[in-house]
């Protein structure tokens, strides 16, 4: 289990990752209805994402609304399925 | 371990359950059967036929814009914005596309393109069509689109008996098909809006 990826591994941040594969991009407001977290606890677990470089985050305006759209990286896109390889490998040893 | 595929899917099924996509596509089906009716009651001149046809373009045209301007001032807003990836096709709608790529190439082969004239092409279609959508709803435990394919099925003989010919049969088709999921689309767009009402402030971080 060592060698798990502890990022990826945190079930929020798990399934922010898994949200985030399914789409080009996605809003703040998206990720914390499908979540379910807290709007601090949705940033702090972006900001790890963002500072192990697998979402890169863009804040910009729609109009004067503002708008915080997140993006899976090809780096997290590739952790996320590395840790799926890894965790359907440790299941199937049970 | 969650189910990462189940999640994956979430950013498409969002914009389903909207209810928009069904809104504007039960319309252009609508708009593109009602234009061939008004084709058939106004006068056989060529300006006066070719009219009804290009208004209906430029109608569907104006729906799709429209689908994009409710999705932004009152799908996002309300949920939040997603783009989906192009997700997979599901096996049945794979089947269903070689089956209707066959049955075209069938009958655009040299001595079948009298089938499309028949008065049974378009029951037929509806058959086949109809049988997939019940298979599928069955399938993927929908319950709409089990009744949406029984539906379709009994459109078949209601086809066949209708006494026009096979270009107002395939209008009367679109019609028939494009109400229900008009309704249906309506029908998901208001649960979603009341589900969803507006945030009271900017939720953005």
């Amino acid at each position: 289990m060592d060698d798990v990826d502890r990022i990826i591994h945190e079930p929020a941040r798990l399934m922010i990752a898994a949200l985030l594969s399914g789409a080009k991009e996605a809003d703040f407001l998206f990720l914390l209805r499908e979540t379910g977290l807290t709007k601090g606890n949705l940033s702090s677990h972006l900001a790890k994402l963002e500072d192990a470089a697998y979402v890169e985050i863009e804040k910009t305006f729609r109009g004067k609304v503002p708008l915080t759209l997140v993006r899976l990286t090809p780096k997290g896109r590739s952790a996320l399925q590395s840790y799926r390889k890894r965790m359907n490998g440790l299941l199937r040893q049970l | 371990m969650p189910d990462i595929d189940r999640i994956t899917r979430r950013p498409a099924e969002y914009l389903a359950e909207t209810g928009v996509p069904l809104l504007a596509g039960g319309l252009v089906w609508l708009l593109l059967g009602c234009s061939i009716l008004v084709q058939r009651i106004l006068p056989n001149t060529f300006v006066v036929q070719e009219a009804p046809k290009w208004a209906a373009i430029c109608c569907c045209v104006a729906v799709l814009w429209l689908a994009k301007v409710i999705k932004q001032r009152a799908v996002f807003p309300r949920g939040g914005y997603v783009e989906p990836r192009p997700y997979r096709r599901s096996r049945i709608f794979v089947w269903f596309m070689l089956f209707a790529a066959g049955f075209w190439g069938l009958l655009t082969w040299p001595g079948y393109l009298s089938l499309i004239e028949s008065r049974f092409f378009w029951p037929a279609f509806a058959m086949a069509a109809g049988a997939i959508g019940l298979v599928s709803g069955w399938r993927q435990r929908t319950p709409a689109m089990m009744w949406f394919g029984i539906y379709v099925l009994c459109l078949a003989p209601l086809l066949w008996w209708l006494p026009v010919d096979n270009y107002e049969r395939w209008a009367w088709s679109q019609v028939a098909v494009g109400i229900p999921i008009v309704i249906g689309g309506a029908i998901r767009f208001r649960r979603f809006l009341k589900a969803n009402p507006l945030p009271l402030e900017s939720p953005h971080g």
